[in-house]
């Protein structure tokens, strides 16, 4: 093979491209082999172009925009019935969305459970102040201001989930 | 081309006479040669619907024209691989008064085209059916443009030794 360098500058030369090498510049011109390969190549495309050339007729052409147009009218009613189905969702879940999206109050125990956990209470500390004589009347005006508050705190909340 | 792609995009009706106007025959031709002429028009029609369905995802850094092929190159190889069709037989001459020499010639390189090794033969239609430059090939095959140009030094070599064994016959 001749010029191996230059094979893709030939057949960009052939093809009516600009050879991208820049040393094509000085070697094409002279070159009888390459001057030669890109002529037969010419002759050989002339002979390609001259057998007919299939296109596609009017009505084909015209079917294919048809069928585009139909695909594209789909796909807007397909975007409008989704946004329809998002709309109507959002409308509906609404009303039942914001109870739940509310913070729930905490929890508070029963005022019998308080009640027995007071009596419980106040018996540990009546044991204890068997061993803790004179400390006794301070524990127990502590014991009974906290069982009365704890009481109005039950009694309050109850009342205001009623 | 942006505007036709945007146009595409949105849907405009005009868009979608432009867009067949510009490339429909040689996706017509191109796809006809690849995977032959039984369902080249249908192949040719879906070929438009999937440029359609996927222009949200052309990226408009690369041209239009090689994604296009490459829609087309996909489609004709699922097309060969679905129908077991063999490339389009060639193309029986209609020109009255044409020499019989020369139609037997331009038969003789239709036919060793069809005979090209794949790659080769991609090439070929690539550049004189679809008629993009080898930038634009190499884009659609996914190969520096060097590949391509090889490729079809390649072909075209094929080819001249099939016509000279033609002539010497």
């Amino acid at each position: 093979m001749e010029c191996p360098r230059f094979l893709t500058a030939r057949v960009q030369a052939a093809f009516g491209e600009s050879p991208e090498d820049p040393a094509w510049a000085e070697h094409g011109p002279d070159c009888y082999h390459c001057a030669s390969e890109i002529g037969e190549m010419k002759e050989l495309r002339h002979l390609y172009e001259s057998a007919p050339r299939r296109t596609l007729n009017r009505r084909s052409k015209a079917r294919v925009v048809a069928a585009l147009r139909s695909a594209s009218r789909g796909r807007r009613l397909r975007a409008a019935a989704v946004a329809a189905v998002i709309f109507l969702g959002a409308t509906l879940a609404l009303p039942r969305t914001r109870p739940d999206a509310a913070p729930r109050p905490a929890a508070i125990p029963a005022a019998a459970v308080i009640d027995k956990s007071v009596t419980e209470i106040r018996d540990r500390v009546a044991k204890l102040e068997t061993d803790m004589e004179p400390a006794k009347p301070y524990v127990d005006a502590a014991l009974d201001d906290l069982a009365r508050r704890i009481r109005l705190l039950a009694w309050d909340t109850e009342n205001e989930n009623m | 081309m942006k505007d036709l792609i945007q146009g595409l995009k949105a849907g405009d009706s005009r868009a979608f006479e432009r867009l067949v106007e510009e490339f429909g025959d040689r996706v017509h031709r191109y796809v006809a040669r690849l995977a032959g002429l039984d369902g080249a028009e249908d192949l040719t029609q879906e070929v438009f619907l999937r440029v359609y369905r996927s222009i949200g995802s052309f990226e408009p850094s690369g041209g239009l024209a090689p994604w296009i092929f490459t829609i087309a190159t996909h489609l004709s190889v699922d097309h060969i691989r679905r129908r077991i069709a063999r490339p389009m037989a060639p193309t029986p001459s209609n020109r009255s008064g044409d020499p019989v020499e020369a139609r037997e010639l331009r038969e003789t390189l239709v036919e060793a085209v069809a005979r090209l090794p794949e790659e080769q033969r991609r090439v070929f239609y690539l550049r004189e059916e679809a008629g993009l430059s080898f930038r634009e090939i190499a884009e659609v095959l996914r190969c520096p443009p060097g590949t391509a140009l090889w490729r079809m030094h390649a072909a075209m070599t094929r080819l001249r030794k099939a016509l000279k064994a033609h002539m010497e016959k």
